[in-house]
């Protein structure tokens, strides 16, 4: 008996100890670049994102939209057809210019993967361009900017609130970029897109080993070494503002990194909060640097702020469990598929190699009642970054 | 991967779609009611029927629902497309019945107390859409005739067993071809004699202004159905036209003319079938009575230069967004967003297909039929909609 026992032990044991293959791996490249690769093998494509990080070259009063006048120019390719030779093997890709970080997003088939670092070397080849380029692009830039809907100018509006010249809308100005001379967005590209502010994200149904060699490959081929020192974002200030060409009202809550337990906490206060006022919106982008998650209505340019400051103790108390698990499933959600979980972890690399959006979900799973009064409290007058829109 | 269990049981109540997928984490289940061609007093009814729905049913009232959305984190919604509902409820594992209880009272007996639909009139006239959903519904609604008994009389014609597909998918298991074995109150739900009654509102005001300084001009195709015939060569067009960035909107509108930073072409549904919308949109200009003519006449040119290589793209295009989940795709077959490849979108794809056309949605069937669209039939079926397609402009307010 003790023998047959024994021998179940170690069979358990060999059991215990067998090794799972881990969902992903990270790779710190010798020249400062990051790569993860994440297996998801239910998926049904791959997501390939590339981030160059803003960490080093923030945006500034002097050079405000030249990242994003850059997403425009690069992704054309050199031959202005990158778009056409791609689509037609059946592969997507855009941009999109964010605080903390450009990112380009592909989305192909496994088999594609290489096809789209060779789009992405292209990509990052220096820009050749001329001044009627420029001033085209800014051209159909500044129709962008027209379609940009209310709860986008109530958020870049509570980011001025808070940050000021810390927390400039990532869109640019257009006069600034309309001014921009080749030779400046060039320089500009290859301080943005030297190889220690680069993350390359690929995420789907993917042998990690192999990917990882071929992801490895591209980004050791990537030069540069941008001096510049890192920035980190003030805490900010509260703040009140009105909006002329906006309509609706918004609240701001200064939060912390997603390392630090109130940024859940915030994140959790202001999905409950809106789905008590009804229509509703929540903006936040998860980073390891001093944040804002928003919340505001633009159906309607009061209420919201006198909801949340007339919330009672009860009130916050019966609203805990759905922001919990309202937050629990909003991070879930943005981890399910190859996008979402490139995306997120993207942009937390951008920062540094040890952030990951798990942080994030312990903390969510950890937070107290009384810790989610305090991400409320964030919201309420005297702390928060308001903005009215009067339009 | 989910994997179709039934091709879905009609009783002479609603049919039943049962997706398992033992990889999710929360049961998903939704409710697809046909709508049918509407009135335009119907389809202010239909708005506010849409925003009341969920408020309260007989058996869980307004915080019983809030809290048991929160269970799985997303609260249940109700949206409205021009010929169906979808109702969607999350329910973690092992809820199957919780989510049958909710979802069957909704379908049944939601209370429409008159004090909540009478502050839903106050607060629609003042209600802002986006711009996007203004477009895409551009109706201006009048709301003065609608009272309680209205709203209940519209929900009683509309919310039957037979215009309801439910889809049922997530971590499920083995559920008997019966779904009254398990969801036992849809044994109760009868079909309800016809309503003779006749609604003589006229046809439906469209909406003059945007709220926004955004104009939005349009071209639309006419009506097509659902069928293989039919449904694979429109949608390529669709896709040679305005989906992605190498399209012919993309390529002449934007990068040629500088006309428009948005411009895309969409699929929508209408009360018997689709149509195809070409959107250019921009802020107001002089030039907004023309921006149709010039836009027409400008594709129209694109068109007779199609090649080989413009069929090859569209079909690249298509294999992106139909099978790898590309964002560019011209499918909005659901309120005013595009389908996605979660799961949550699959199922009420798999649903509201089967409805619609009576067929299983194939993504790779649709693309193999696509790719058999000659480059001649490509460029005559784009010219012809471009030469027949009406036009439509909401400026924006300046």
């Amino acid at each position: 008996m003790r023998v047959a026992s024994a021998l179940l032990l170690c069979l358990a044991g060999s059991l215990v100890f067998a090794q799972e293959e881990p969902p992903r791996l990270r790779t710190l490249v010798p020249n400062g670049s990051i790569l993860l690769v994440e297996n998801m093998p239910a998926a049904k494509s791959v997501s390939v994102q590339l981030f160059a990080s803003s960490r080093r070259v923030p945006d500034t009063p002097e050079n405000h939209g030249y990242k994003h006048l850059l997403e425009h120019l690069v992704l054309k390719g050199h031959g202005k057809d990158l778009d056409l030779r791609m689509e037609r093997q059946g592969i997507f890709f855009s941009g999109h210019t964010l605080r903390d970080a450009m990112q380009i997003v592909f989305t192909c088939l496994p088999e594609q993967i290489p096809t789209v670092l060779d789009a992405l070397t292209e990509i990052l080849q220096p820009l050749a361009t001329t001044h009627e380029d420029i001033v085209k692009e800014v051209k159909i830039m500044r129709e962008e900017r027209a379609l940009e809907d209310d709860s986008e100018r109530l958020s870049a509006a509570a980011w001025n609130t808070a940050f000021g010249d810390r927390g400039m809308d990532p869109f640019g100005d257009p006069s600034l970029m309309e001014g921009a001379a080749p030779e400046d967005l060039v320089m500009f590209q290859s301080k943005l897109f030297a190889a220690n502010n680069l993350v390359l994200v690929i995420s789907g149904p993917v042998d990690i080993e192999k990917v990882t060699s071929l992801g490895k490959s591209f980004l050791a081929g990537c030069s540069g070494n941008c001096l510049d020192q890192s920035e980190t974002r003030p805490e900010g200030e509260p703040g009140r503002t009105n909006l002329e060409n906006a309509f609706g009202e918004a609240r701001g809550a200064r939060v912390p990194g997603i390392d630090d337990a109130k940024a859940a906490w915030g994140l959790a206060a202001a999905l409950a909060l809106a789905s008590q006022l009804g229509d509703a919106f929540v903006t936040y982008t998860p980073s390891a640097q001093n944040a804002l998650v928003i919340v505001g209505k633009t159906d309607e340019n009061s209420g919201v702020g006198l909801k949340v400051d007339a919330l009672t103790e009860s009130d916050i108390a019966a609203m805990f469990p759905i922001g919990k698990a309202l937050a629990r499933r909003w991070l879930q959600r943005q981890m399910e598929t190859p996008a979402g979980s490139a995306n997120i972890r993207g942009l937390l690399l951008c920062e540094g190699a040890s952030y990951k959006p798990e942080e994030m979900l312990d903390n969510i799973n950890a937070m107290t009642w009384q810790q989610f009064a305090e991400g409320i409290a964030l919201f309420k007058e005297k702390q928060a970054d308001i903005v009215v829109g009067t339009r | 991967m989910i994997a179709a269990l039934a091709a879905g049981l009609a009783l002479s109540g609603p049919t039943v779609l049962v997706l398992p997928n033992p990889n999710a984490s929360l049961i998903d289940v939704q409710a697809i009611v046909s709508v049918g061609t509407l009135t335009s007093h119907e389809q202010a009814l239909a708005q506010v029927v849409r925003d009341t729905l969920l408020d309260a049913t007989a058996d869980f009232n307004e915080d019983d629902l809030r809290h048991y959305s929160a269970l799985a984190g997303s609260a249940m919604r109700c949206t409205l497309s021009a010929d169906h509902y979808r109702i969607e409820l999350e329910m973690p594992k092992g809820q199957l019945d919780l989510a049958g209880q909710i979802m069957c009272d909704v379908l049944q007996h939601p209370r429409f107390d008159d004090s909540v639909i009478q502050a839903e009139l106050q607060a629609l006239p003042f209600r802002r859409r986006s711009y996007w959903s203004e477009a895409l519904y551009s109706w201006n609604l009048d709301y003065s005739r609608i009272n309680q008994p209205a709203v209940e009389a519209f929900f009683q014609r509309v919310f039957t067993p037979n215009a309801t597909t439910i889809v049922i998918s997530g971590p499920i298991g083995q559920l008997s071809d019966d779904p009254t074995s398990y969801w036992p109150r849809l044994a109760n739900w009868n079909q309800p004699k016809p309503d003779w009654r006749k609604d003589y509102s006229g046809p439906t005001a469209p909406l003059s202004e945007h709220a926004f300084p955004i104009t939005t001009a349009e071209l639309y195709s006419s009506e097509y159905d659902g069928s293989d015939a039919s449904f694979p060569l429109q949608l390529l067009v669709a896709t040679a036209l305005g989906a992605g960035k190498g399209s012919a909107m993309h390529r002449v509108l934007r990068e040629q003319l500088a006309l428009t930073y948005l411009q895309q072409a969409v699929v929508t549904p209408t009360a018997n079938g689709f149509r195809t919308r070409l959107f250019l949109i921009h802020s107001p200009s002089g030039e907004d009575s023309s921006l149709c003519e010039t836009a027409r006449k400008a594709l129209l040119e694109d068109v007779k230069s199609w090649s080989a290589e413009t069929l090859e793209r569209a079909i690249g295009m298509a294999q992106a967004y139909l099978l790898a989940g590309a964002e560019a795709t011209p499918l909005y077959l659901d309120a005013s967003s595009p389908l996605t490849q979660s799961p949550q979108d699959q199922a009420f794809l798999a649903g509201y297909w089967k409805e619609k056309t009576g067929n299983a949605w194939d993504a790779r069937k649709l693309l193999g039929l696509m790719k058999q669209v000659t480059l001649g039939n490509l460029k005559s079926t784009a010219e012809k909609l471009l030469t027949d397609a009406q036009t439509r402009v909401i400026p924006g307010k300046t």
